[in-house]
């Protein structure tokens, strides 16, 4: 049945196996460990009880001593502290009580918690009393002074008088008071009734050796003293007897309050601790026997699955490695019978093994065919390899022959790329030229509307000038006015000098000198007529000139107005101009653009080419390379065939 | 090229105009400069004018014939011939103007002026005295003559002025004038200057029209 199973089954199996008895004894162990941890915590709670105990004894223990203190001293700051513990040791109870389940404990607890707080009523009376026997002493204190130095000033008076009696009396009167207020100090200090009887004794001898003062009282003056030492004594008298009264009180309490906490919560809390300690005793009984149960229950189920383990080891190993050794027998048979692929293995098993033996056949199989199928086609391939070396000693000659075309087109290329190169120099000068006359033609313009400008200039001056000259002719004419008057007046001046020389005539002999005058007027009007026939010369001249002045500044405007349309002519002209070496500017940076773009063209085809040419050179080198590639494959081709010959087939 | 070629033409036109404006300033400046000083003679003309006034006061001074008999007349043109008439038959001498013709008159009246108030006829000495005209004349003076009872004036194209002239030097006048003419003339001088006889001429009976209408 076993045999059946694959290998995987059986591995697989045996390790399940395995696994669930170790898991079984975990499960015991865990149980176990289990157990231990819940006695562990219940001991450990016992513990903390018994500790919260221990504490709540100490706690009650200090304030017991505190209160012991208080009553000796009667000192506040030990009530203080009494306080503290208290509180902590109410806070304690709480605790416990949170803690303690069994109601018989809990009574317990309760009952020590109502002990503490009468106790604590009863202290607080017992503070309150202190405290008023303490002021009445102040109070006693303060009139048993007044008292002494009343009857202190009576006996001085007394002395004065010598009244022998009063003196007596007075002293008397002093020591009684005296001793009064000593033993009730002693009363106060020891708390002992025999010296309160001896107070009271005291007080009453006091007051009789008073009374016989006042009987022996004489004057006014010494009977107010005595009223005033009576009623003073009065109140020392109602204050000392509360005092008394008070203080045994006090001391009764006292007594009271030590002799309850002393037993009462002692007593408690011992039987709580006892209780306490013997449930923790029966539990470590308890556990110690769980704890050896489990030990053993642990050893006994890992030794079982120890001895399990090991035997299915050894069983499964047999199991597997058997057939497996029957199959690298058969392999080995198979190798070294000298290459004898016929043989085969003897299929035993149906597991894994047995289908490895089965494809092992099958792979022997295929290989037998796969080397007869070589050994017919190595032959073929001595053949082909033959006719392969040949095309490729072909190939390697036609290499060589094109690397030769190529180093002719390189010379080419260069001769090409140089020509590019001369032609892209060429368009750039005639790009730099052409801007150069661009700006000529510009600054031409520039100049031709300047001289538009001028021209225009030139016609106002013109305009000007023939103005100034018309003015020029005007004035000559109001020149040839002047003239003429003055014309009139050298005739009038003639005609005047020969009525002056007629007149002088008749004068006879008297008007000899006036007729030289005359004849002096006579040829200054000559003169001026003269001068008037040149002036009227040098106008009609002046006129003449006028006249072809004004003709050459008619010609001048004409000539401006020529130049004028002229210049404009020649603005238009060197416009087009200019848009003409725009335009061929423009195409001149185009053609500059377009060489350089051969330029790069015919590098990168001389680059191509040389590149083209490598590759020649390359392939040269690797048709030679396949020629002794080619060899040395026939010559594993017949190798291969001496190989597949060392099989049987 | 061009342009340096264009600024050579300019310099060059720029150089000659600038010449010719600094000729003609500088003949403006002259110009200006004798206008300024006008009718100040400068330092030669005053001296040639001096000089003249020299040598014509210095002949006045050496005139020789100072005890000669002289005629004084007052020449007149009448067109290119010339003609005086004695200085104590003349009152004065008017230009013409404002002649009023006067109708019903004879031709040698043409036509009466308003001299300072007084109303005087003009006459044509040519045609008073029978000389032929020749052509066109002025006529724009008017030699004012008077005798014991007559005033009229003569017209004259211009005056010459006062004249002394020689007694000896005078000429009868030419035989070939004849009638009427040669009583008007006290002769001609050597610079064919025809003296007329004033005194002849004022008391002319023919002068005085009287004429009812």
């Amino acid at each position: 049945m076993i045999q059946r199973l694959n290998l995987r089954a059986k591995i697989a199996g045996g390790f399940g196996l395995v696994i669930l008895l170790f898991a079984v004894s975990s499960q015991v162990s865990w149980h176990g460990l289990g157990n231990m941890t819940a006695g562990f915590e219940s001991y450990r709670d016992m513990a903390r009880k018994t500790n919260i105990c221990t504490r709540l004894q100490a706690e009650a223990l200090n304030a017991q001593v505190n209160v012991k203190d208080y009553v000796i001293t009667e000192n506040e700051t030990h009530i203080q502290h009494y306080k503290e513990h208290l509180k902590k040791i109410n806070d304690l109870i709480r605790e416990a009580k949170s803690e303690l389940k069994n109601p018989a404990l809990l009574a317990k607890a309760a009952a020590v918690e109502e002990k503490l707080n009468e106790n604590t009523k009863v202290l607080d009376a017992v503070v309150t009393l202190s405290r008023q026997s303490k002021e009445r002493l102040t109070t006693a204190a303060t009139h048993g002074s007044e008292i002494e130095k009343y009857i202190a000033d009576l006996m001085s008076s007394a002395l004065k008088n010598k009244d022998q009696a009063t003196v007596f009396s007075c002293s008397q009167v002093l020591r009684h008071f005296l001793l009064t207020r000593f033993h009730a100090v002693k009363f106060i200090d020891s708390g002992d009734q025999k010296e309160a009887d001896l107070s009271h004794a005291e007080l009453t001898k006091a007051n009789e050796y008073l009374d016989q003062l006042e009987k022996a009282a004489d004057t006014p003056s010494r009977r107010e003293a005595l009223t005033r030492i009576f009623q003073t004594l009065k109140e020392y008298t109602t204050v000392l007897e509360s005092l008394l009264k008070v203080t045994i009180d006090k001391n009764m309490l006292a007594k009271d309050t030590q002799l309850h906490i002393g037993d009462s919560i002692e007593e408690n809390l011992k039987d709580l601790r006892i209780s306490f300690k013997k449930e923790q005793d029966e539990l470590g009984v308890k556990l110690h026997e769980e704890n050896d149960h489990t030990l053993r229950l642990v050893a006994i189920s890992s030794t079982i699955a120890g001895f399990c383990g090991i035997f299915l080891a050894v069983f499964l190993s047999l199991m597997v490695t058997r057939p497996i050794r029957q199959v690298v027998a058969g392999m080995k048979d198979v190798v070294e019978g000298e290459g004898d692929l016929t043989a085969r293995l003897k299929v035993t098993s149906q597991d894994e093994v047995g289908a490895l033996a089965h494809w092992f056949n099958k792979f022997l199989e295929n290989l037998q065919e796969i080397i007869k199928n070589i050994t017919f086609d190595s032959g073929e391939v001595a053949e082909s390899s033959r006719q392969i070396s040949a095309t490729a000693t072909q190939l390697s000659a036609n290499a060589a022959e094109s690397s030769t075309s190529l180093t002719e087109m390189t010379t080419a290329a260069e001769e090409l790329r140089h020509t590019a190169q001369l032609s892209n120099d060429k368009a750039e000068q005639v790009m730099t030229r052409s801007e150069r006359v661009a700006q000529i033609a510009d600054s031409g313009r520039k100049a031709t509307l300047e001289a538009a400008d001028g021209m225009k200039h030139i016609a106002d001056e013109m305009e000007y000038v023939a103005e100034s000259i018309m003015k020029l002719s005007e004035q000559t004419q109001s020149i040839g006015e002047i003239i003429s008057t003055v014309n009139d007046l050298a005739d009038q001046s003639n005609l005047l000098s020969v009525n002056a020389s007629i007149e002088a005539a008749k004068a006879g002999e008297h008007g000899k000198g006036f007729s030289v005058v005359a004849q002096e007027v006579k040829s200054l009007a000559e003169r001026s007529k003269e001068a008037t026939t040149q002036v009227k010369n040098i106008l009609g001249d002046i006129q003449k000139a006028t006249s072809a002045a004004i003709m050459a500044t008619e010609r001048g405007s004409k000539a401006v107005e020529a130049g004028v349309s002229l210049s404009s002519q020649a603005g238009q002209a060197i416009e087009s101009l200019a848009g003409n070496l725009a335009e061929s500017a423009q195409s001149a940076i185009q053609i500059a653009a377009s060489s350089r773009e051969q330029l790069a063209g015919m590098d990168q085809l001389s680059i191509a080419i040389d590149n083209i040419k490598e590759a020649g050179i390359q392939n040269v080198d690797v048709a030679r390379n396949l020629e002794s590639a080619i060899r040395s494959l026939e010559e594993m081709g017949r190798h291969l065939r001496n190989l597949a010959g060392r099989f049987k087939v | 090229m061009i342009m340096m070629k264009k600024f050579d033409y300019d310099d060059n036109m720029d150089q000659s105009h600038g010449r010719i404006w600094e000729d003609l300033r500088a003949r403006l400046r002259a110009v200006q400069a004798a206008v300024l000083k006008g009718f100040e003679p400068n330092p030669e003309q005053e001296r040639v004018i001096l000089k003249e006034r020299a040598r014509r006061l210095a002949q006045e001074m050496t005139e020789p014939e100072k005890a000669r008999d002289y005629l004084e007349v007052v020449g007149f043109y009448l067109g290119q011939e010339r003609y005086a008439v004695e200085l104590t038959h003349v009152v004065e001498v008017f230009p013409l103007k404002d002649l009023t013709p006067l109708p019903q008159t004879p031709p040698f009246v043409l036509g009466i002026f308003n001299a300072r108030g007084r109303i005087i006829s003009v006459l044509d000495i040519k045609k008073l005295i029978g000389l032929p005209d020749v052509g066109l004349t002025n006529l724009n003076r008017v030699i004012v003559l008077h005798g014991d009872d007559m005033e009229f004036g003569i017209l004259a194209d211009s005056i010459m002025g006062v004249k002394l002239i020689p007694a000896d030097t005078l000429q009868p006048s030419l035989p070939t004038l004849t009638g009427v003419k040669a009583e008007y003339f006290l002769g001609v001088t050597g610079d064919r200057i025809v003296v007329l006889d004033g005194k002849k001429i004022l008391t002319d009976p023919k002068i005085i029209i009287h004429e009812k209408i």
